[in-house]
C-alpha cells in the first residue's frame, strides 16, 4: 500500500515537472514514469495476493520491550547524525556508545565505560590517522 | 599462453607487499563477518567500502572480494559449532555439521568444509581465468541496444529470483531503479525529485541506501531478541581421515560444478548453490537416510558449492560488468565509486585490477586455508562476545563509513531512514538486494536505452531488430513467466486429484 501512495506521488510530481526543452525521444522522466507503472502494477498485484494467501512475513515486533529496544537505537543515531559536526566526531561516538550499552549492557558500567572510550577512539584512528579519511572535529576542537 | 602471462603478471600484482596484506586483512575479517551470526557479509562489505576511498581501487578490491569469498568459509564454523549459519549459504552445514559436532565430530567437519572450500575456490578461480577472455570478446561486440536489453533481462532474473515471491523481487528492482533516477539528469539536465536538497543533485548515493538497507536493518532485527549462543567447544583431530575424503570426495567435485554454474547464473547465488548441492548429494547417496544426522558429505557438498558460486559470481560481474549476487551488486557499486567502469572495458584500460583480482583470489583461498584451522580457538572464542557489545560497535562503524564517502550529514540521514524501511521491509519479505542492483543498474539502463534511440533515430523498434537483444528481451519475459507457467502446470496436476 505504501509503494502504491509512492508511486501515485511519483505520478503526480512527474505531472507538476517542467516539461525538457527538447521534447523528441524519451525525456528525463520516462524512466521514473515506467518505474513507477511497474511499482503501482505489482503493489496492486501484491495486494490481490495478499488477499488470497494468508501473510508469510516474518511477525512484526508484539511487545513494549521490543518497540522500546527499536526506538532507542533509531532516536540515538538520529541524535549521533544531528551532533557528529557540532560534539565533534569523538565526543559524539562516545556519548552514542555508552548511551546504547547503558540500555543493551545493562549493569555493567565499568566496561561500557570502556568500551564507549574505545570506540570512537580506534574508529578515529582507523579512519582520520591510517586511512586519512576527515572526522569532524566540532566546536570543542577534537 | 596469454592466460598464462596475464596471470603471472596478476601476481606480480598481487604479491606486492601492501596488496598481500589487504588481501590478508580482506579474508581475515570476511573469517570473522563469517563466524559471527548477524553480520553478513553484504553489511560488512557495504560498511567497509569507505574505508578503501584512500587505496587505490586494485587494493580495495582485492580486500572487498577478500572480505566476500572468506565469510563464506567463515560462515561454516558458526554452522558447525552453534548450529546457526554465519551466513544464509551455511544454512545446509547446520544440518549434519551440528549433527558431527555434536557426535564429537566437530575438527573433521571443519577441516572437510575448509579443504573443499580451497578445491572449489580455487577450480572457480581457474574457470574465471578460461571464461573471461571469451566473454569479453563476445561483450565488446555489444552496442547500447545489446547492453540496454542484458540490462533489462538481469533485472527481472535477479529481481525475480532474489526473494521467496517474484513479485516483490521485481517490485524492489523497480523501486531500487526510481531511487537511481533522483538527482540532475545527465542528457537532458532537469532536476528530479531533488527537492530542493542540495546533496541530491548527484543523486541517492548507493552506499547511504546499501548500508541502511542490510546493516542498520539487520542490527534492528537482531536487536529484538535476545541471542543465546550454546558453542560446542571441544574441537579435536581438525584433519579429516582418509575415509571421510573417500566419502566427501564426489560431494565436493559435484558441489564445485554446480556452484560454480549457480554462481555465474544472474541470481542463482550462494545460498541456491548450497541447496541444490545438498538435494544432490542426498539423492546421490546409497544411505541418504544419513542425512541431517552427521553424513560428512552433507558438509563437504555445501561448502564446495557456496565458495564455487561466490567465485562464480565474479564472471558475469568482471566480464559484463552484470552482478549475479546481491554482494556482487555492492561490489559493482564500489568499482564505479572509485571511477571505474566495470565490463569489458575493464580488461582493457585496468589489467592491473583485473588480473591483479584474479590472482589474489588465489592467494586469498590458500590463505583462509592457513587461518582458518589453526585459527579455530580465536573463531570460538569470538562467537562468545556478547551482541550488546558489537550492536553499538556495528551502528557507530556504519555511520562513520557513511559520513566519510562524502562528509555529509545528509546521508547519514539517508542511510538511518533505509534502515528503517530496511527493517519494515525484512517483516514484510520484500528482499533488499534487487533494490540496491536497481540504484546501481538504473542509471545505466537509461543511458544505454536513450544512446540506443538516438542511434536509431528514436525508432524502439532496434531493440527487437538486433538479434541479440531480441534474445535477451525473450529471456527476461521468460523469466518473468516461467513462475506463472510453474504455477499453471502445478494447479493443473493437482485438480484431476481434486
Amino acid at each position: 500500500m505504501i509503494l502504491l501512495i509512492l508511486s501515485g506521488t511519483i505520478f503526480v510530481l512527474i505531472l507538476r515537472s517542467p516539461a525538457p526543452p527538447d521534447s523528441s525521444g524519451p525525456g528525463p522522466f520516462f524512466l521514473p514514469f515506467i518505474s513507477a507503472l511497474v511499482i503501482a502494477g505489482l503493489s496492486i498485484a501484491l495486494l490481490l495476493q495478499s488477499q488470497k494467501q494468508p501473510e508469510t512475513g516474518a511477525a512484526a515486533p508484539q511487545t513494549k520491550r521490543m518497540w522500546n529496544r527499536l526506538i532507542w537505537i533509531v532516536v540515538w543515531c538520529f541524535a549521533y547524525g544531528f551532533s557528529i559536526e557540532k560534539l565533534g566526531y569523538l565526543l559524539s561516538t562516545g556519548v552514542v556508545t555508552f548511551a546504547l550499552l547503558a540500555y543493551f549492557n545493562r549493569r555493567k558500567w565499568i566496561l561500557n565505560l570502556l568500551f564507549s572510550l574505545f570506540t570512537p577512539i580506534s574508529i578515529y584512528i582507523l579512519f582520520d590517522t591510517l586511512l586519512k579519511v576527515p572526522l569532524p572535529k566540532g566546536w570543542f576542537g577534537f | 599462453m596469454e592466460i598464462l602471462h596475464n596471470l603471472l603478471y596478476g601476481f606480480t600484482v598481487a604479491l606486492s607487499p601492501a596488496n598481500f596484506l589487504y588481501c590478508f586483512l580482506g579474508v581475515f575479517i570476511g573469517t570473522i563477518v563469517g563466524v559471527l551470526p548477524g553480520l553478513g557479509v553484504m553489511n560488512a562489505v557495504a560498511i567497509l567500502i569507505p574505508m578503501t576511498f584512500g587505496m587505490n581501487p586494485t587494493a580495495a578490491m582485492i580486500m572487498l572480494s577478500g572480505i566476500y569469498y572468506g565469510a563464506m568459509y567463515g560462515g561454516s564454523t558458526t554452522a558447525i559449532l552453534i548450529n546457526t549459519p554465519g551466513e544464509a549459504p551455511a544454512i545446509m552445514t547446520t544440518l549434519d555439521g551440528y549433527q558431527m559436532a555434536l557426535q564429537g565430530r566437530a575438527g573433521p567437519a571443519l577441516g572437510i568444509a575448509a579443504f573443499g572450500s580451497f578445491i572449489a575456490g580455487t577450480f572457480a578461480t581457474v574457470m574465471l581465468m578460461v571464461l573471461a577472455e571469451p566473454l569479453v570478446k563476445v561483450a565488446l561486440s555489444f552496442g547500447p541496444t545489446e547492453y540496454f536489453s542484458m540490462l533489462i533481462l538481469a533485472l527481472c532474473t535477479l529481481g525475480g529470483l532474489m526473494g521467496e515471491s517474484v513479485i516483490k523481487g521485481l517490485l524492489m528492482a523497480a523501486f531500487g531503479i526510481l531511487l537511481g533516477t533522483v538527482g540532475i539528469d545527465p542528457v537532458a539536465g532537469v532536476d528530479r525529485f531533488t527537492f530542493g536538497i542540495p546533496d541530491f543533485m548527484d543523486g541517492i548515493g548507493f552506499l547511504p541506501v546499501a548500508i541502511g538497507l542490510f546493516a542498520i536493518a539487520e542490527v534492528l532485527l537482531t536487536a529484538e531478541v535476545e541471542m543465546m549462543r550454546p558453542v560446542v567447544e571441544k574441537i579435536k583431530g581438525l584433519l579429516p581421515s582418509l575415509k571421510d575424503w573417500m566419502e566427501s570426495k564426489w560431494a565436493i567435485t559435484r558441489g564445485t560444478v554446480i556452484g560454480f554454474l549457480i554462481g555465474c547464473m544472474p541470481g542463482g547465488g550462494a545460498t541456491l548453490a548450497s541447496v541444490v548441492s545438498y538435494l544432490i548429494e542426498k539423492k546421490f547417496s546409497k544411505n541418504p537416510e544419513r542425512f541431517g544426522k552427521g553424513a560428512i558429505e552433507g558438509v563437504a557438498g555445501p561448502e564446495s558449492a557456496n565458495n564455487a558460486a561466490s567465485g562464480g559470481a565474479m564472471v558475469p560481474l568482471l566480464t559484463l560488468g552484470i552482478p549475479s549476487t546481491g554482494v556482487s551488486a555492492v561490489l559493482l557499486g564500489a568499482l564505479m565509486l572509485y571511477g571505474l567502469r566495470p565490463g569489458p572495458l575493464l580488461f582493457q584500460n585496468s589489467p592491473e585490477l583485473v588480473w591483479g583480482l584474479i590472482a589474489s583470489l588465489y592467494i586469498g583461498n590458500f590463505l583462509l586455508l592457513l587461518i582458518n584451522l589453526p585459527l579455530i580457538g580465536i573463531w570460538v572464542r569470538m562467537l562468545k562476545v556478547p551482541f550488546p557489545l558489537l550492536l553499538p560497535f556495528i551502528l557507530v562503524i556504519a555511520i562513520t563509513g557513511t559520513y566519510a564517502t562524502n562528509n555529509s550529514v545528509t546521508e547519514v540521514y539517508v542511510t538511518l531512514v533505509f534502515g528503517v524501511i530496511g527493517y519494515f521491509m525484512k517483516h514484510a519479505d520484500l528482499p533488499a538486494a534487487p533494490v540496491i542492483m536497481g540504484i546501481v543498474l538504473g542509471p545505466l539502463l537509461e543511458t544505454h536505452f536513450r544512446r540506443a534511440l538516438i542511434i536509431s533515430n528514436g525508432s524502439y523498434a532496434t531493440f527487437f531488430t538486433h538479434p541479440v537483444s531480441a534474445i535477451f528481451l525473450c529471456a527476461a519475459v521468460v523469466s518473468i513467466l516461467y513462475p506463472l507457467i510453474k504455477w499453471g502446470i502445478k494447479k493443473k496436476s493437482v485438480t484431476p486429484e481434486a
